[in-house]
């Protein structure tokens, strides 16, 4: 029973990352419509902006202040030089800009720094956490109780201020946002800034554990996107719990089912998000949307 | 299209194989290998390209399916020493099988959904491989001592021969790629991208018309993977990586997905882009370079000749031609 509650403690601090990042994911689609396959290459530009940060001699949360602040400004950056010339241009062409995105900054990151993996300075320490028989590293504590802070800020944002007010306003009904006097373009930047705000915090928790190269978030961004799919994108709550969810599915399938140890325990996810989709198509927060002819 | 360009195009294509008949023995066999690869790539990005460019669905996956199609043709050849025609058989019939499961998949999931699914597939597919070590050889994958697709008694060398082979499988994808196009399914295909309760209310069986393009599309792709695996004679799972597939998207869309002809010019990138990255920066950071030139070419197409560099030139063409004509 331990054993089985320690297999979900782990899950549920592996799946907060893939929150995080499904979070990030939802704020992108719902402003601009857009499955953003470059969110995790650009959460693990990110990591690697801290690093230098920390090589200059920056102390650590300094750094990481200093890398999302960046990386918010090139999300915006995105939006306004890239995205925004295809808006409009439908799914297709949206899609395949992510991924071009992708392609790229992950092509720029293995010219700078190599494909070689680097360690990640964890700024929790080495301790351990004992509790009633479970084990937590420091490093799993700390990155669970920034993660949860950061989706709480998140969450204050977009639901508590007048910032957020706008975000929302745009995404759900962009026409009505307009004649209301809200600039369509400058939010859908400010979301793309969020997102990349976002994203940042979880490559830089997840660095120390994953330890740092160009593909670092190849596989917890499928995941991701499996979680968005599974929690249904159009839901920043259900963005995170599929997260949640899809970090325990690939925990249990590693320990628990033959055969499928190792990398390929990414099966598992995949399997349960097709299961949930099959049956409720927009994910279980997700809201369908119905069209009149 | 008007008469001047409607004449040129079939000419231009008779020439472009007549060229390609000529040039086995022109170039030295070293070369011809490229060229080769380069046909095979092509009959994939063809087959792409009808799932992107006709029936408007997208695909990520399309590295998986061309990799299921090479190593479908070379375990039968290295296993059990099967005469090289019937392992593309076998690789026809592996990939519409997944194309089918696919495409029924990608019915219920659809758009954005589509692109997850097919990534995945992606990202799956060459770890399954390392896995399933008794019948891929793992991470060192399967290789032949020569290519299989020779014919020693034309007098033909290997390389010539197999440049012969591949240029005939594209010639064929392209007229029944084309044909199917222009056809019943074509238009059918034309109005489902376009509005799919249009497209119902009109008679045309969605669900069906998605599910074949999926399916030819998978089926041509597996061929053009299995081509791909003989002529090289060798098949391993670091070929087949997410990148891989990206790139064959890359194709597609930069040589125009609406169009044939770019077909041959996506392919002709994804062969040489690599090599001409190599002689110009060397070293293990080549393929780093040319990833990067992939991904600027392919935004630079998004955002400033949506329809591809074909589909782009040719409208440009048009409107020149409509001009003299008119004066």
């Amino acid at each position: 029973m331990t054993e089985l509650l320690q297999q979900l403690l782990d899950g549920l601090s592996s799946g907060l990352v893939y929150g995080m990042l499904a979070l990030a994911l939802s704020v992108v689609f719902q402003g601009t419509g857009m499955l953003n396959f470059a969110q995790g290459e650009m959460a693990t530009l990110s990591a690697y902006a801290t690093l230098v940060f920390l090589q200059v001699g920056l102390q650590f949360w300094v750094a990481l202040a200093l890398a999302v602040v960046l990386s918010a400004a090139g999300g915006a950056l995105i939006e306004r030089l890239l995205v925004r010339r295809l808006e409009g241009a439908g799914e297709l062409p949206l899609l395949t800009l992510s991924v071009a995105l992708l392609l790229g900054l992950n092509a720029v990151m293995s010219i700078i720094w190599t494909t070689d993996p680097r360690t990640f300075p964890s700024p929790f320490g080495k301790g351990l956490i004992e509790f009633a028989g479970l084990r937590m590293t420091a490093q799993q504590f700390g990155s669970l109780i920034t993660l949860v802070a950061v989706m709480a800020l998140t969450a204050l944002l977009f639901n508590r201020t007048s910032i957020g007010l706008r975000l929302r306003a745009v995404a759900q009904n962009p026409a009505s946002a307009t004649l209301l006097g809200q600039h369509q373009g400058r939010w859908l930047m400010v979301g793309w800034a969020v997102a990349a705000a976002v994203g940042a915090f979880a490559a830089v928790v997840a660095a120390p554990v994953l330890t740092l190269s160009p593909a670092m978030m190849t596989f917890p961004l499928l995941l991701a996107l499996a979680a968005g799919t599974l929690g249904g994108l159009s839901s920043r709550v259900g963005a995170v719990v599929g997260g949640v969810l899809i970090g325990i599915a690939n925990n249990l399938a590693s320990r628990y089912a033959p055969g499928l140890d190792g990398d390929l325990a990414i099966v598992a996810p995949f399997a349960l998000t097709a299961v949930v989709v099959a049956l409720r198509p927009a994910g279980l927060f997700g809201k369908t949307r119905t069209v009149r002819v | 299209m008007n008469a001047l360009l409607r004449r040129a195009v079939p000419v231009g294509w008779a020439a472009a194989l007549g060229i390609g008949v000529v040039v086995p023995f022109l170039v030295s066999d070293y070369d011809l290998l490229d060229l080769t690869r380069m046909l095979a790539v092509a009959i994939t990005v063809a087959a792409l390209n009808l799932l992107l460019g006709h029936s408007g669905q997208i695909s990520v996956g399309h590295g998986a399916i061309f990799g299921l199609g090479g190593y479908a043709a070379l375990v039968p050849v290295a296993t059990y020493g099967w005469p090289w025609w019937s392992a593309l058989v076998v690789s026809g019939t592996v990939c519409l099988a997944l194309g089918l499961l696919l495409g029924t998949l990608a019915l219920k999931m659809g758009g954005a959904n589509l692109g997850l699914l097919t990534i995945a597939v992606a990202a799956v597919f060459p770890l399954l491989l390392i896995h399933l070590k008794p019948l891929t050889g793992g991470t060192f994958g399967i290789f032949l001592a020569r290519s299989p697709i020779a014919a020693d008694w034309t007098g033909l060398t290997p390389a010539q021969f197999g440049f012969l082979v591949c240029l005939a499988a594209l010639a064929l994808t392209l007229l029944a790629l084309g044909n199917l196009v222009t056809g019943r399914l074509g238009r059918a295909l034309a109005a489902v991208r376009t509005n799919v309760l249009l497209a119902a209310a009109n008679g045309v069986d969605v669900n069906r018309t998605k599910v074949m393009a999926f399916a030819v599309s998978s089926t041509v792709a597996g061929i053009g993977g299995g081509l791909y695996a003989l002529v090289t004679a060798i098949a391993v799972p670091d070929s087949y990586l997410v990148p891989f597939s990206i790139t064959l998207l890359a194709a597609s869309v930069v040589g125009g997905s609406g169009t044939r002809a770019g077909a041959l010019v996506g392919a002709a990138i994804v062969i040489y882009l690599p090599e001409f990255a190599e002689n110009l920066v060397g070293g293990e950071s080549a393929g780093n370079w040319s990833q990067l030139v992939y991904a600027l070419i392919l935004i630079l197409t998004l955002t400033l000749a949506p329809a591809g560099l074909v589909g782009d030139l040719s409208r440009l063409a048009r409107r020149a031609t409509r001009h003299s004509a008119n004066r």
